[in-house]
Formats: C-alpha cells, sequence, structure tokens
C-alpha cells in the first residue's frame, strides 16, 4: 500500500472510484489472526487464533457470545470488534425484550451491514477495522454471517478471515460437501484443520492460542473451555500436517487432508 | 402536557366495541365478538367486524375504541412487514409480548390506547406437531397488563361470562372439541345478550386452528328466549 492524496478521508472517491481508508481498514482486518467458520444442517460452528502481545501475557479474546443461539469470533482491531460485539449484544437483547424471543439472524446481519456502512459514508467517522463472522442459530437453521469494514456482510457455508487466512479457504472449498451432514464434532475437526492451516510450519494450535464456539439445535452457544478444546485439538493431530494449499497443489490427490 | 393535549388523547373512549371471548380447543383457539359499533350506548354502526387476522397464525380481537384499534392495525401491519424482511412470520407470542410493552409504554406517557386485546394464534414450529401444540390466548388491558389464558371474557363480559366459561371448560376436561367450544361461544353471547345492553345480537367466531390456521367467521345471528324478560319488574 502507498500513501496517495485521495486516501485523507473516507469519503473521498480515489479516481479509479476507490474508497483508500475503507481498503486500509480491510487490510487491518487481514492482518489479524484468523478465524474459521462453517455450518452444517444443525450446527455452527467459530473456531478462532488467539495471540498473546509477549510471553508474560494472557491471549486475547476473540469469541463473544452474544445471545444463548448466536456468538461472534473477531479478525482485526480486537478493540473495534469488542465494540461490535457489545453491539450485537444489545441488539439480541433489545429484540428479546420487545418479542420475548430470540433475534432471527438475518436481523442481526442487517443491523450489522447499516452500521458499518454509515462509517465508510460520513465525514470524519473511521471504518471499523475489523471483520466478524456471526455464528447463530435460529427458526431457518444454522447461519454464518461473514463481515467487513467495507460493510459486504454474507452468509456462508464455510468462510474465513484474517491473516493467511486464504490457506483455510483452500480447506473449506475442498470439503464443503462434507460439511452439511457433518456431526458437530467431525464439524469442529473440520474448522480446526482448516484453522490449522493458516499457521506458519514451525507453529501448532493449541489449548492456549486456540477458540471454539458452537451453536446449534437444541444447544445454546457454547465458548468451549481450554480442558474441552484439548479434546478436539488431540482429534486433529491424527491427521497430517499439510502445508496449507502450497504442498497441497504439490501433491494432488495424495495429500487429500482427512476423511471421516 | 402541552395545551391541547386533552384532545389528542383518548381521554374517552369514542367509538365502542364490547365484550370479547376466546376459548382454547384441542388444535386451536375459537374467538367470538359481535358486529356493532356503539356511540356511548346507541348501536351506532353494525355489521363491523371487531376480529383482524394479521397473518396465518394470528388473529387479534379487541373490545374498546374503534379508532385507536385502527391505529394499532397500523403498527401491527409494519411489524408483518419488519418480520418479512427477515423472512418470517411475526408469531402470537411474539406480537403479544410486543403489543404489551407498546400499551404500556402508551399509558405511562398519560396517552393510552384505549383497547382491550386478545391475541390467539399457534406458534408455527407448533403447527404440524398437534401433539405438543398449545393453542396461544393472551390477553392485554389498555394500561399494558397482559397475561396468558386458556378461555377469556373481556368488557362488560369479564363480570358475566369468565365463571361460566370456566365451568363449562373444566366440565369438557379441559379438552374440547371445536363443535363445543363454540357451542360455550354462542351460549355467552346470549348471556351478554340479556345483560350488556351495548352486545348485539349479530356475531362472528373466528378461529385459528394448527392445521387451517385462521379461518375467520362468517355473520350469524341468534334470536335468544326473551320470556325471561317478564321476569324482570322494569320490563313494560
Amino acid at each position: 500500500m502507498f500513501r496517495n492524496q485521495y486516501d485523507g478521508d473516507v469519503t473521498v472517491w480515489s479516481p479509479q472510484g476507490r474508497l483508500h481508508q475503507v481498503e486500509y481498514a480491510v487490510e487491518a482486518m487481514k492482518q489479524g489472526s484468523a478465524t474459521v467458520g462453517i455450518k452444517s444442517e444443525t450446527h455452527a460452528v467459530i473456531v478462532a487464533l488467539k495471540r498473546a502481545q509477549n510471553d508474560l501475557s494472557s491471549h486475547q479474546k476473540k469469541v463473544y457470545e452474544i445471545d444463548t443461539h448466536a456468538g461472534v469470533s473477531i479478525a482485526g482491531l480486537l478493540s473495534d470488534g469488542r465494540i461490535l460485539a457489545r453491539y450485537l449484544q444489545t441488539e439480541c437483547s433489545s429484540w428479546r425484550w420487545d418479542y420475548k424471543q430470540a433475534v432471527p439472524i438475518k436481523k442481526l446481519a442487517e443491523s450489522m451491514q447499516l452500521k458499518l456502512q454509515a462509517n465508510t459514508q460520513y465525514y470524519g467517522r473511521r471504518p471499523f477495522g475489523v471483520g466478524i463472522l456471526i455464528a447463530g442459530y435460529d427458526k431457518d437453521g444454522a447461519h454464518i454471517i461473514q463481515t467487513d469494514p467495507s460493510a459486504e456482510v454474507v452468509s456462508m457455508h464455510g468462510t474465513s478471515i484474517g491473516a493467511r487466512s486464504q490457506s483455510a479457504r483452500t480447506y473449506l472449498e475442498r470439503n464443503v460437501d462434507n460439511f452439511e451432514k457433518s456431526t458437530p464434532e467431525q464439524l469442529i475437526v473440520h474448522a480446526l484443520l482448516a484453522l490449522r492451516d493458516t499457521l506458519p510450519a514451525e507453529e501448532n494450535l493449541n489449548a492456549q492460542n486456540t477458540s471454539i464456539g458452537i451453536v446449534g439445535k437444541d444447544s445454546p452457544f457454547s465458548l468451549l473451555e481450554d480442558a474441552q478444546v484439548a479434546v478436539h485439538l488431540n482429534q486433529v493431530s491424527t491427521h497430517p500436517r499439510t502445508t496449507g494449499g502450497a504442498a497441497a497443489a504439490a501433491a494432488p490427490g495424495g495429500a487429500e487432508p482427512m476423511q471421516m | 402536557m402541552n395545551a391541547h393535549d386533552e384532545v389528542q388523547r383518548t381521554l374517552n373512549p369514542t367509538c365502542t366495541g364490547t365484550s370479547v371471548i376466546a376459548l382454547q380447543y384441542k388444535t386451536g383457539v375459537v374467538v367470538l365478538t359481535d358486529r356493532v359499533v356503539s356511540y356511548g350506548k346507541m348501536a351506532r354502526y353494525k355489521n363491523v367486524s371487531r376480529q383482524y387476522k394479521v397473518n396465518d397464525n394470528v388473529l387479534i380481537a379487541f373490545g374498546g375504541d374503534h379508532a385507536d384499534f385502527h391505529w394499532l392495525q397500523n403498527v401491527i401491519e409494519r411489524q408483518v412487514l419488519l418480520w418479512k424482511r427477515f423472512d418470517q412470520d411475526i408469531g402470537p407470542k411474539a406480537l403479544h409480548g410486543y403489543l404489551t410493552s407498546l400499551l404500556y409504554a402508551k399509558r405511562c406517557k398519560m396517552n393510552p390506547v384505549w383497547n382491550t386485546l386478545v391475541v390467539a394464534g399457534v406458534e408455527e414450529e407448533e403447527k404440524n406437531n398437534k401433539e405438543t401444540s398449545t393453542p396461544f390466548i393472551g390477553v392485554i388491558t389498555q394500561k399494558g397488563c397482559a397475561y396468558q389464558v386458556k378461555h377469556i371474557a373481556t368488557g362488560l363480559g369479564a363480570f358475566l361470562l369468565n365463571q361460566a366459561v370456566e365451568d363449562e371448560w373444566r366440565k369438557k376436561g379441559e379438552d374440547l372439541s371445536r363443535e363445543e367450544a363454540e357451542a360455550v361461544l354462542r351460549k355467552s353471547l346470549e348471556l351478554t345478550l340479556y345483560h350488556d345492553c351495548v352486545a348485539d345480537n349479530e356475531f362472528e367466531i373466528g378461529r385459528v386452528d394448527a392445521t387451517e390456521g385462521v379461518v375467520l367467521g362468517k355473520e350469524e345471528k341468534i334470536i335468544g328466549d326473551w320470556s325471561i324478560a317478564e321476569t324482570n319488574c322494569q320490563y313494560e
């Protein structure tokens, strides 16, 4: 990215028809540690990779419950993400206050989209430097919603955002046909395998740097504890490590990540 | 309060409807209202329904001020459209919850909606499962006092009919067929007709059924037995 005379404010167009400030915000999201979301017919899972500032600090929390039927995970500026998580929590509780029942996930997506878009159109505002994945279960079934700072809000079967997330998406694209009929446990393993592909070869997932959130039919959103995360990570460790897209491309067919 | 607020608020209802009677049966709810609009005690307009179909799962009947209900009808329509945006139909419980907050908020501003509402319906998810299906009847007063019931009579009917309806309901083991439930409603209307001077003998019975959804009633009429009038010493 280079500075240029059209990136002073979000409201200023470049002659190529781009909003540079908005694109910078999308870059901020791309630099955040990765998060993956996938869904089956009955469940939606979000997993996230947490970073620690240094060896002495704890890992930054990235997955939040927003209601009994929905949760979010964040990639990008976590302080911006927390604002959005709290906003969604208030949206959930105000719908409950009005109608005494859980908010439709489509309503959350719409509210998010409006909030994000407003920050790309008014002078003096700044887009949120964060993308979030909303996992939810409502009357229409399981949902994964992806948002980004340019107010692109979309419903996905499976997706990933954040640093090196292309590797995770490559995994998801290869396995997307298996998701729909997956059990919750299988779904978590798929998500973790995708997340593992975003890591450089010398690093690995562990109970400290991994978050798992799951929600589904008759099971409220739960953020898994360290011990439970370890159980799923054991499952994942039985699958041979590929170095994401590169290795798999080098050995087509031979390195199919998993059979379940 | 501003200078002219007293003329902008419903401090007295003008054109009114009287009792609403509703009763749960095995797979749904039946609702009876008469079809007259009173201006004070005068029967000012006839052939006016007091039941409003919200969607296939929800029916609302009201007593009290007609103009206020027309305003509410507009509010409800907008709610239906809001839910449609999320590909959903608003259910009876959600609408009951929403209207409760609305009526309570309005009364807190000293500007009540002068209606007693009866929200009847079935939840979409329960529609196709007759074993667990629980038909819904929710009541809201003009002060925002709200509750859920198995059977209800509002207006003057609250004084005249609640015990009679409950007795009938218990006699049938709390598990009436639709025909039995409608028979109870017709008998109840006959009782209001004798005792409530603004009740009318032309009425309709709407229903919300787990299989058929909302079915609006047809206009019906009863005459009653006026020989009992002779026993009233004020009757000429």
